[in-house]
């Protein structure tokens, strides 16, 4: 159904490089939690099974194919897979000054361009990331103006420049950590926490996503 | 057992009544935006409709479309639209769109709706997220009353969203709404639906209560404000999030739920949770489980992260101070992995 754009791109060449560095590291299982740590518990399944591995941790619920077994103390294998990227919804030229979202808590240093994110808490981004954490569109990155909302937040992006549709990468690998720092939440913990409007694509690049 | 998100509707009826009986003479519209606010749209937003909600603001086009595949005629608001937003699929289900600009409309019309699609304008009045600025409002109006010209639109409402940041700066985007219509109606614009209250004006601001409210987290039994609780307005929490002893060790307790559930980690150190008849500190939240200090419990005991509060147990509310937050993060945020149990 066509909507908004919210998207968690995954990337199957992190994911296999990731698996094939712990298989060589002589780890044997892999943590499949949580819906593999939002990234799809079916895709990680098959992803691991095809370099080997027959153990894996699971969440009650979770049930796992003949020939495969639950073991504790498995390994995370996400660093560095997931993107999460939103839409710009509008685009506005503020002077300085101007006082954005609720409680306007937040004002503008100086004249700037800010675009209207359609991705809210509601999709998993910590509340607490309001007017610190950074997102970034067309390669400039910029600060999120104000409070988070449920289903959209606004990124200040300075003398910047944006277009309504163009692309918002909010976590990519470095930004997750800055997110999960701001939330007092670990990567794994922001990711399990995509909401359920965010569709989930994998990409089978054959080489790294930038 | 696994954590279970209990949702009572006799709870849900009840805010939405004492809600609907606070707007009157205004009309109720209830955001079921974010699946109910995690608390199930398809379930809810009848119960809404039964209740004295006459319309329902679902956000974006996509929910809209569920709520009209699952049988729901009344009226539907969405507002959020993308590039790719599908503003076809949006007249056919006659869902009343929120416009913010004259891109937005030129995409409407270039969906050929077949029939006027009802479209209800959108000001900015201070908070800086949608909404055409006052420079741009005319322009907009003016597109928008030429698309009504051509048999695309019908131009039916005008409205804004509101900051909460104090009473002075809300009485200003009231100001600034009405100053806007001034505006459009010199232009030749007549709005049968003037709206700009959510929970918190629709409580305490009834001169911005005007043709209708779009209450949200007050439905759902929290409260919009930091010095009342919902409790205290009158309201009812409508999600209890619960889960049992899975084992036990000295002193300590390991229960059913994680941040795989949604659990706010963020939370800790100050986080509790009802057990045995008395608040236990939350020790550390993993994935699927947690472990709560916690003395004479057994395994399958069951254990309240937060509910009404009638009995004792945290709230909702109670989470948000814990985790710096509100308490709509805190219940939107539960997993869709966490069943939810309706009772009436
Ligand atoms: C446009 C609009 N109207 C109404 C609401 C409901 O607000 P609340 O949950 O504060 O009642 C929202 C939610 O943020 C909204 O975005």
């Amino acid at each position: 159904m066509a909507g908004l754009l919210r998207e968690a791109r995954l990337s199957a060449f992190r994911l296999r490089s990731n698996l094939r560095a712990i298989a060589d590291s002589g780890a044997s299982v892999v943590d499949l939690r949580a819906d593999a740590y939002g990234h799809g518990f079916r895709r990680v399944l098959d992803e691991s099974r095809s370099f080997g591995f027959t153990k894996f941790q699971v969440s009650p619920g979770q049930t796992l194919p003949p020939g495969a077994m639950t073991a504790p103390d498995g390994v995370p294998v996400y660093e560095g897979v997931l993107t999460l990227v939103g839409e710009v919804v509008a685009v506005k030229a503020l002077p300085a000054g101007s006082r954005i979202s609720y409680g306007y808590t937040y004002r503008t240093v100086a004249d700037s361009t800010v675009a209207l994110v359609g991705l809210g808490y509601a999709d998993g981004l910590p509340r607490l990331g309001s007017s610190r954490a950074t997102a970034s569109t067309g390669g400039r990155s910029g600060t999120v103006a104000g409070r988070i909302a449920m289903d959209q937040f606004v990124l200040d992006l300075g003398d910047g420049e944006a277009t309504v549709g163009d692309e918002v990468v909010v976590w990519d690998a470095d930004r997750a950590q800055e997110w999960s720092a701001l939330a007092r939440r670990s990567t794994l913990d922001l990711f399990a926490g995509l909401g359920h409007r965010v569709h989930r694509r994998w990409l089978d690049e054959g080489q790294a996503s930038t | 057992m696994t954590a279970r998100a209990i949702i009572d509707l006799d709870a849900f009826r009840h805010n939405v009544r004492v809600l609907a009986a606070i707007a009157a003479p205004s009309a109720t519209m209830l955001a079921v935006k974010a699946n109910a606010y995690g608390h199930g749209m398809l379930e809810l937003a009848p119960i809404a409709l039964e209740s004295g909600a006459s319309s329902l603001a679902v956000l974006d086009i996509p929910a809209a479309l569920a709520l009209r595949e699952a049988g729901v005629t009344a009226p539907l608001f969405a507002w959020l639209h993308g590039l790719k937003s599908d503003f076809g699929a949006a007249a056919r289900a006659g869902v009343e769109l929120g416009v913010s600009s004259v891109h937005e409309l030129e995409a409407i019309e270039a969906a050929r709706p077949g029939h006027p699609v009802r479209v209800h304008l959108k000001i900015d009045t201070g908070l800086h997220r949608n909404g055409a600025s006052p420079e741009e409002w005319p322009a907009l109006v003016t597109a928008a009353l030429a698309a009504e010209k051509r048999g695309a639109v019908t131009v039916f409402g005008a409205w804004s969203h509101l900051a909460d940041a104090s009473e002075e700066e809300d009485a200003a985007a009231l100001a600034a709404l009405h100053e806007a219509i001034a505006v459009a109606e010199a232009l030749g614009a007549r709005f049968s639906m003037v709206h700009l209250a959510a929970s918190s004006a629709g409580i305490r601001m009834p001169e911005a209560r005007l043709d209708l409210v779009r209450f949200g987290i007050a439905a759902y039994g929290i409260s919009p404000f930091d010095d009342i609780t919902g409790r205290e307005l009158g309201l009812i929490a409508v999600m209890t999030l619960v889960t049992t002893v899975t084992s036990v060790e000295a002193g300590a307790a390991t229960i059913g739920v994680g941040f795989g559930d949604g659990l706010a980690g963020g939370a800790l150190p100050r986080a509790e949770a009802w057990a045995g008849g008395a608040r236990a500190r939350i020790l550390s939240i993993g994935v699927d489980e947690s472990v709560i200090e916690a003395h004479n419990l057994s395994v399958g005991d069951e254990v309240v992260l937060f509910g009404t509060g009638d009995a004792g147990e945290p709230t909702a509310e109670e989470w948000a101070n814990w985790a710096d937050s509100i308490g709509d993060e805190i219940v939107v945020r539960i997993a869709q992995r966490v069943e939810r149990v309706y009772t009436d």
